[in-house]
């Protein structure tokens, strides 16, 4: 979901055209450096030498015109061109000419291609400068030089002086200039190529490794021994990986734990999916590469009103969070809900790019609640029909009890009466035989009012109502010790009970449970010598485990399921007399109470009922 | 149904309970003015002088009543609550004798003014004893109020 994709590319080409650059205009920068210092040594060198041939110039024609003036009044032209052939050998003289005031040639010598002086004769006029003054004109290649002699009136020196040896020098300078320029330039070449090696193989590391950094491997450059500034890089490089390592391993592993619990899926800002985690495809049915690229709207049940999915869109454009439960539809048509949170994820400009929805499947908690919902609606209803229904049963239980109570008991008064009333009355007229079929009638017809009896007495345990209230056992116990001892004053068993053990129940019902219990205690112990009862509690961990034990007849053990069924006895009606509803009865009261009763004995070694009331 | 003056009413619907309660009295010697009414309506009629009984002297009360609860037309506590009602039989003592043992029966019983309440046990000799025991107390031992008028 979170992925960082980029090229690959393991090759820096920045780099490299930094290198080339940094080289080739460092050595660039020598040799203009060296160009430009040539140039300025070379202007001055010019200046330096053209005031000095200037100088040896003016003082060549200052002295040859002073010389002149003699030879110029004599007109001595044959003096006049030997002293310019003197004047002229210095070896930068290109020609020397001597003419009057009004510019006609007197003398005049020249180089040659030789370099020999030779005269030259000119008949042709010249016109000397119309100041006095001595005047100098720079060309090119030479100067001319004009000196007047006598101010002029006498006539005029004119020297034209080569500056051929200034422009060698020149030349010179700057050939030396370049030639050491490219020297220095290759020179910077391969120094700085040695110079920049290192800083560039790091920085070129570096850029490698900044490029690395996306893939959160956590490792560290090497460091290499560099200039400060790489270093200082380097390090934070380094701390720069460490912390995207650490953050991004943070990130992984939140998002490890966020798709190990959540349905997971991305749209960009259309809606369309772009990630979906494996909860997502595992719950909606469809593929991955059926859910990429189609709208998050494959999903619309078509259960909420159009203002539902409006309000949410408007809620997550705007950049909010969006909360809430919605039911959508799988591939195969059926319907599920999703507790949905949708977090925009917003650009620099605070416009979503991408919508990040985490869901949880309640799918079954909804339709729970909804059924909850349901029952809760009807709840009341059913309540009212049962207990109207309860109250039938009830009052038709009640009618019929009382049918039994009176009814069935008429009879039987009658047979055992008009038997008895023929025992007494017509004695004579029946044989023993007679007689004793007439007692069996009676005994029956006792015994089936004992059933009867009992039989009421269980089923008032059932229909009666509770009353609870707080019901001290020992006391119920001794109660009925008391009862049965009066009852049956010439036996003597010994009773033991626990001191004081109050608990909350129906007073009543405990209290013919105890009958029974006691009863048949004190009813199983009638043929036992030194006959005990003993009533106690053990505490347990997590109740309260009431007994009533005895050293009587006992049980074989084989039976005990039975024995809490009504009617159901282990005894001969010969040897413990007793209907066999006592202990189905006492069952009842118990399970009224909201606990347990079981048995436990061996034949011939006594008997105890254990009882929990409650939880 | 003797006029002389009677000393027991019995009210009792069930023939069979009937002859064995007067055997049960006749064997104690106190069958004589035993007035026996077979329904409520009866029972009243005896006792206040009217229908049947109309020309019998209003004073010739017994001197207890043995009534049954379960009764044809006016049952058991409907003449209880009838003659504590009437200032003439307010005093009358009233045993009540019946099948039941069901506890809203002796509780209406004695609260609509029942003397005692006997439960007709199934065995017939300790009906004989009942009943000889009932009628030593009430015609022997118990001292009635007379009528208030």
């Amino acid at each position: 979901m979170f992925s960082l994709e980029n090229k690959k590319n393991n090759k820096p080409p920045l780099i490299r055209r930094l290198y080339f650059q940094l080289v080739v205009f460092g050595a660039f920068a020598v040799a203009v450096a060296i160009l430009l210092f040539t140039w300025k040594i070379g202007s001055e060198q010019l200046a330096f030498a053209l005031n000095s041939n200037k100088t040896q110039a003016q003082t060549l024609v200052r002295n040859t015109a002073s010389v002149a003036g003699n030879y110029l009044v004599t007109k001595d032209l044959g003096a006049l061109e030997e002293l310019l052939i003197h004047a002229a050998a210095f070896p930068d003289v290109e020609s020397f000419t001597i003419t009057n005031s009004t510019g006609v040639i007197f003398a005049s010598v020249q180089r040659n291609s030789e370099g020999d002086i030779e005269p030259v004769f000119i008949t042709q006029q010249i016109d000397p400068p119309t100041s006095v003054e001595g005047h100098v004109s720079i060309f090119k290649k030479s100067m001319e030089l004009w000196q007047p002699v006598e101010n002029g009136s006498l006539g005029w020196v004119r020297l034209r002086f080569s500056l051929d040896n200034a422009e060698k020098i020149q030349v010179e300078i700057w050939r030396n200039g370049i030639t050491t320029a490219v020297l220095a330039f290759v020179i910077s070449i391969i120094i700085l190529v040695f110079l920049l090696k290192r800083p560039m193989r790091a920085i070129g590391n570096a850029t490698k490794f900044a490029r690395g950094l996306f893939k959160n491997t956590g490792k560290v450059m090497p460091f290499e021994k560099s200039a400060f500034e790489i270093e200082q890089l380097e390090h934070a490089l380094n701390y720069a990986s460490h912390q995207i390592y650490s953050s991004s391993k943070d990130l992984k592993d939140i998002k490890l734990a966020l798709d190990a619990h959540a349905i997971v899926g991305i749209t960009n800002q259309d809606g369309r999916l772009t990630y979906v985690n494996d909860k997502f495809c595992e719950l909606t049915g469809f593929k991955k590469d059926e859910l990429l690229g189609n709208r998050y709207s494959v999903l619309n049940s078509s259960q909420h009103e159009n203002d539902f999915f409006k309000i949410l869109w408007q809620t997550i454009s705007t950049g909010n969070i969006w909360h809430g439960e919605i039911r959508d539809m799988r591939k195969d048509g059926s319907f599920y809900w999703v507790d949905t949170t949708i977090v925009p994820f917003l650009n620099k400009q605070g416009k979503p790019y991408q919508y990040v929805g985490i869901q949880t499947d309640i799918t079954e908690r909804k339709e729970a609640t909804n059924q909850l919902q349901e029952y809760q609606e009807h709840l009341e209803e059913m309540v009212e029909e049962r207990t109207q229904k309860l109250q039938i049963a009830n009052s038709e239980l009640e009618s019929f009890c009382y049918s039994v109570s009176h009814d069935l008991r008429a009879p039987l008064r009658s047979i055992d009466g008009f038997s008895q009333a023929l025992l007494e009355d017509c004695t004579e007229q029946l044989d023993d035989q007679a007689q004793n079929y007439l007692n069996r009638v009676c005994a029956s017809s006792q015994r089936m009012g004992e059933l009867i009896d009992d039989l009421l007495k269980l089923s008032k345990v059932v229909r009666s109502d509770m009353s609870e209230s707080d019901v001290d056992l020992g006391h119920l116990a001794r109660q009925v010790i008391e009862q049965l001892t009066a009852r049956d004053p010439e036996r003597k068993v010994d009773f033991s009970c626990t001191s004081e053990c109050v608990v909350s129940g129906d007073a009543r019902l405990l209290l013919a449970m105890f009958e029974n219990l006691i009863g048949n205690a004190w009813k199983f112990t009638a043929h036992t010598e030194n006959p005990q009862i003993r009533f106690g509690v053990e505490h347990q961990k997590t109740r309260d485990v009431y007994f009533i034990s005895d050293n009587g007849a006992g049980f074989d053990e084989k039976y005990k399921h039975k024995m809490f069924e009504p009617f159901q006895r282990l005894h001969s009606n010969e040897e413990y007399e007793g209907t066999g509803i006592g202990l189905a009865t006492v069952q009842r009261i118990v399970r009224r109470h909201g606990g347990e009763v079981w048995a436990e004995s061996s034949a011939g070694s006594g008997a105890a009922i254990f009882f929990t009331l409650g939880e | 149904m003797s006029n002389a003056a009677a000393k027991i009413l019995l009210v009792e619907d069930n023939p069979d309970d009937e002859e064995l309660t007067l055997r049960a009295l006749r064997h104690h010697k106190m069958a004589d003015n035993v007035v026996v009414a077979h329904d409520g309506v009866e029972a009243l009629d005896f006792l206040f002088s009217r229908g049947d009984f109309a020309e019998q002297p209003s004073s010739s009360l017994p001197k207890v009543v043995l009534l049954d609860l379960n009764l044809p037309r006016v049952n058991g506590h409907e003449v209880l609550k009838a003659m504590r009602a009437d200032e003439r039989t307010r005093n009358l003592p009233v045993v009540v004798l019946t099948s039941s043992n069901e506890e809203i029966d002796i509780q209406t019983s004695y609260r609509s003014g029942a003397n005692s309440y006997i439960r007709k046990p199934v065995n017939y000799r300790q009906f004989v004893d009942a009943v000889e025991k009932i009628g030593t107390y009430w015609l022997k031992l118990n001292h009635g109020a007379a009528p208030e008028s």
